[in-house]
């Protein structure tokens, strides 16, 4: 399905949750922040939270360096 | 009277431009002169933060880092020049100089120290606002928690290649750092590794800094509740609103302060990307003695003030601090800079 990652639409075929998404990116572990559709979720809802086509998913990245 | 005239006319000649902007006026600006700042990390970030908090006129800026000014930071960290790298300063006495001859009105405090649980609670000590200038985030957290549990506002930057993020976190008022993220691992992915450029680094500190003032000078009303986010080449900008915060925090919810807890402290620490580690000694180091012990095995060795340069045989460096710290530069193998450390200094 479509789904728009930080503002650019990709297609995922496999991914069912953001988790899915975010493991399918290689980002699991790395310091992020999930937002669903302008929802800030925590890292435990990120495996109940199902995709669905169009989904608006920010995945916001710390930054560690100074 | 006469005094505080003076006082108030040179107030006026110097600060008259910030204090033509309603939101300071002559009531903010008494109130930035009555501020104290603590800013920890003078690199990129750190040095634009310190800029902005004298040239406001922030009332006390207590500035704190571990590290000596080299070439590579001149590219983006704009308080230090050649003749800093010449003299190998430490990076908060570098900056301190320079920034006495911006506004003598300020008081400076420059502290060299690697910041620890060991020292925290003595560094925010009388400081109204914590400003982060650190380059990872193993001393964010700390920072964070010991904020939190002090009652201090937190101000967080981040930057990296042409990206960079930054809010402010008020105990009791937002969520906290750990609300966000609960692991420090970037993926390798720091200054040393894939770069970042000065822009990124200014803008960052700027929101940081701008927070801070208006921290300082009571706009609570405008406060941003929420993280910025960008790219400033890809042309990305992002606002994660804040929320409540994260149930079973366990900084500001469930104050615990993870980062408090006393571990068994790792005295020897990889300093990410910078083909560098650190490692904290138990005594202090008297530099005129170890130039003398050291001279006649090393290559070269350079004291200065602040600290001792030597250059080993074996091709690694190491810079000795007064307070015990030993750079081992030339390496990232914790096992390769200790077993160098027992071997030049011992115990």
């Amino acid at each position: 399905m479509e789904l728009i990652i930080n503002g650019q639409t990709q297609v995922m075929e496999q991914a069912e949750t953001v988790e899915d998404v975010i493991r399918e990116l290689g980002l699991l572990g790395k310091p992020l922040v999930a937002e669903a559709d302008g929802t800030v979720l925590t890292s435990g809802q990120w495996v109940s939270t199902r995709v669905s086509p169009g989904m608006r998913i920010e995945l916001v990245h710390f930054v560690g360096g100074g | 009277m006469e005094e505080m005239q003076m006082d108030s006319e040179q107030m006026k000649e110097r600060y008259s431009r910030q204090m033509l902007f309603p939101p300071i006026g002559e009531a903010g600006q008494r109130k930035l002169m009555n501020s104290s700042v603590l800013i920890v990390g003078m690199g990129a970030l750190g040095t634009v933060l310190a800029n902005h908090m004298v040239r406001a006129g922030v009332g006390h800026i207590r500035m704190v880092d571990r590290d000596y000014v080299e070439k590579s930071n001149l590219q983006r960290q704009m308080l230090y020049d050649e003749q800093d790298v010449i003299n190998m300063y430490p990076k908060v006495i570098a900056a301190e100089k320079k920034l006495r001859s911006v506004n003598s009105m300020v008081n400076l405090e420059a502290i060299v120290a690697d910041v620890t649980l060991g020292n925290i609670d003595a560094l925010l000590k009388g400081m109204d606002l914590v400003l982060d200038g650190t380059d990872n985030f193993q001393t964010r957290f700390l920072l964070n928690d010991a904020c939190y549990k002090a009652g201090i506002p937190f101000t967080y930057g981040g930057a990296v290649s042409s990206r960079g993020m930054s809010a402010i976190f008020v105990p009791g008022r937002t969520p906290c750092l750990r609300c966000f993220i609960q692991t420090g691992d970037s993926g390798g992915e720091t200054c040393d590794t894939i770069g970042v450029i000065a822009p990124v680094v200014d803008i960052v500190a700027s929101y940081q800094a701008v927070e801070a003032m208006k921290l300082l000078v009571g706009a609570e009303d405008h406060r941003r509740s929420s993280l910025v986010t960008f790219d400033i080449w890809f042309n990305r900008f992002y606002e994660l609103k804040f929320g409540e915060p994260l149930p079973g925090c366990p900084c500001c919810q469930l104050k615990q302060y993870p980062a408090l807890e006393w571990k068994e402290g790792e005295a020897a620490v990889s300093l990410c990307g910078r083909e560098t580690v650190q490692i904290r000694g138990n005594a202090e180091l008297d530099l005129p003695v170890w130039q003398e012990r050291l001279k006649p095995i090393a290559r070269e060795v350079t004291l200065n003030p602040f600290l001792l340069r030597v250059e080993l045989p074996e091709g690694e460096r190491l810079v000795m601090f007064p307070d015990g710290r030993v750079l081992v530069q030339g390496t990232e193998d914790i096992v390769r800079a200790k077993t160098l450390y027992a071997r030049y200094i011992g115990h």
